[in-house]
């Protein structure tokens, strides 16, 4: 990458932030809310990327391209994440680029040679889910109602992300390997972000994949 | 030269204003689809200014005919409002502002409301009473000097003037948003039909339009849906006249007990013909600012933030919204 890239990710409770300079040296940072607390994606985004750019001798105005998750995940968290990246790009004169969280999570697990399935916690019940051996196929899987939700899973496969941390127990139990949870493995790297997003289509304004509908019914259904 | 954004409902909002505060441009990217819903509903309020923000941002800069570089500040919508529809407009202004390398400022939502008073195109300077009447507020506001420094009189007790009105509009099946559609099906209604109540028992210059909304309900119910239908302009009406005689009253009694006399009327309601008549018979010396600055729009949040200072670089940083109930504890 010939232009300094920020990457972004605020699709988990996790707000995760990252620079690739265009002579290849990189820097990513995390923020986790204490246990009970909001995460802090609004807040801490910007001034976690201050402090990068600082701290790697470079500052906002040498920014040539901005690239950041579109979920699945938080959706409050998601349209953080892109509002933010759509003010960067538009001061440094470029259109943010996208990444699928799901897919940056399963990046991170390239380099394995067993299958790998990335989950993200989607609430309600259910899991945002893909697997590197079908990648285009990304969903909301329903945990709740079937106790084997697991089952179409490649078998050994290794489960990574939020959503395999909370259900690491039952995964294990399954037959899946899944990483302690303070392994990088479960985190969105924002350096993955930058490399992920190069797949973005020029010109197209970055989208969120929500996978799922809000909850809202139209006064016409409701038959008021 | 000052970029505004406003986020705070249903409108995602953009405008360009001068460092005196002239308006250069003023664009609103409407959200119909709550029209399906009978009302705002949050989640697709937050998506769609996803969606609308960075176009309706980049058409209010050429609709100015101005570049990013000449911008000097950004200016945005801090809250009270939808939370997850304020973030969006409060994290594009972020990353604009620091990605621009120029200062930002905050506003609060009914500042700007009250500053849309110096959009009207007339002369007009502190003290004077500003009442505010939109689908979420209904106060009167005493500015005593330039600036955000501002007391609130009076203030609803529970529902809003403009809630009144979309509520008093679904009671009486004209769809969403109410207000227009109530003042229209009133136009050939008779005001004195039905004797709805104005809040008699709520003392001084505070409102309140719950019981108004249950009593139309009522009369609803107690003509039949056949006799309703048939009335239905004569009850919108005397809905409509219920809500303006409040509006009247209250400003009346604001004006004698604060001797203020120059009163500005802001947020959706001031479109209400009926009201602004109501207001200027009752020999209130009103100032209105055109109708497109009344209902939510940016060039108010920009032109209110003419009047406050730079935030800190940090604390521009760390910028984050405020809902209707954190502004209360406020
Ligand atoms: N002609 C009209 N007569 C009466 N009410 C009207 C008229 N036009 C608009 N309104 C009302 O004004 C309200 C919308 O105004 P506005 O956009 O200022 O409010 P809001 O942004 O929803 O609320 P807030 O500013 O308090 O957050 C709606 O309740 C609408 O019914
Ligand atoms: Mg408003």
């Amino acid at each position: 990458m010939s232009v300094l890239s920020v990457g972004i990710d605020t699709s988990t409770a996790e707000t995760g932030v990252g620079v690739v300079l265009p002579d290849g040296r990189s820097l990513e940072r995390f923020d986790l809310p204490q246990p009970g607390s909001r995460p802090a994606h609004s807040s801490a985004t910007l001034r976690m990327l201050k402090k990068i750019l600082a701290d790697m001798g470079t500052g906002f105005d040498e920014i040539g391209r901005v690239a950041v998750t579109v979920g699945p995940g938080s959706f409050t968290g998601i349209r953080i994440g892109l509002a933010t990246a759509n003010g960067l790009a538009l001061a440094a004169g470029v259109k943010a680029q996208g990444a699928s969280s799901l897919l940056t999570l399963l990046r991170g697990a390239a380099d394995l040679s067993q299958p790998a399935v990335a989950l993200i916690d989607a609430r309600r019940g259910e899991l945002f889910v893909a697997t590197n051996t079908a990648p285009h196929d990304r969903f909301a899987l329903p945990v709740a109602e079937q106790a084997d939700w697991w089952r179409d899973f490649p078998a050994g496969a290794i489960c990574i992300g939020d959503g395999a941390v909370q259900n690491a127990e039952v995964l294990r139990e399954a037959g899946f390997t899944v990483p302690m949870a303070s392994d990088a493995l479960h985190r969105i790297s924002p350096i993955n972000v930058c490399l992920e997003a190069t797949g973005w289509p020029e010109d197209v304004d970055v989208a969120p994949e929500y996978l799922r509908s809000p909850d809202a019914i139209p006064t016409a259904e409701r038959g008021l | 030269m000052i970029l505004a954004i406003e986020t705070s409902c249903d409108d995602s909002c953009a405008a360009v204003l001068t460092g005196t505060g002239e308006v250069l441009s003023s664009v609103v990217g409407s959200q119909v689809i709550h029209d399906l819903y009978g009302g705002v509903v949050p989640e697709i309020a937050a998506r769609h200014h996803l969606e609308l923000l960075l176009p309706v941002v980049e058409r209010a800069l050429s609709d100015a005919n101005v570049e990013l570089e000449d911008l000097e500040r950004v200016a945005v919508t801090q809250g009270p409002g939808l939370v997850g529809a304020l973030l969006v407009g409060i994290a594009t202004a972020k990353g604009l502002a620091v990605g621009l390398d120029i200062p930002l400022r905050a506003v609060d939502h009914l500042h700007g409301h009250v500053a849309a008073s110096y959009l009207a195109g007339v002369e007009l300077e502190p003290p004077f009473l500003c009442l505010v009447a939109s689908g979420g507020h209904t106060l009167i506001a005493n500015i005593q000097e330039p600036g955000s420094d501002w007391s609130i009189v009076g203030t609803t007790i529970d529902d809003a003037a403009g809630e009144a009105f979309d509520k008093g509009a679904r009671i009486l099946g004209l769809g969403y948003p109410g207000g227009p559609l109530v003042e229209k099906e009133a136009e050939a209604g008779d005001p004195a039909a039905f004797d709805f109540p104005r809040a008699a028992g709520v003392p001084g210059v505070d409102f309140s339009f719950a019981g108004l909304k249950t009593s139309l309900l009522y009369a609803v119910r107690d003509l039949g849906e056949a006799e309703a239908e048939a009335r239905r302009a004569d009850l919108a009406a005397s809905y409509q006249a219920a809500i303006v005689d409040q509006l009247v009253e209250r400003v009346s009694r604001a004006v004698e007990t604060t001797g203020v006399s120059v009163v500005a009327f802001g947020g959706g309601v001031a479109a209400n013909s009926a009201a602004r008549m109501g207001l200027t018979e009752a020999g209130i010396n009103l100032v209105v600012p055109p109708t497109k600055y009344c209902t939510d729009n940016a060039a108010m949040i920009g032109r209110a933030a003419i009047e406050l200072p730079d935030l800190p670089r940090e604390a521009a940083l760390a910028l984050d919204a405020y809902s209707t109930a954190d502004r209360s504890a406020r």
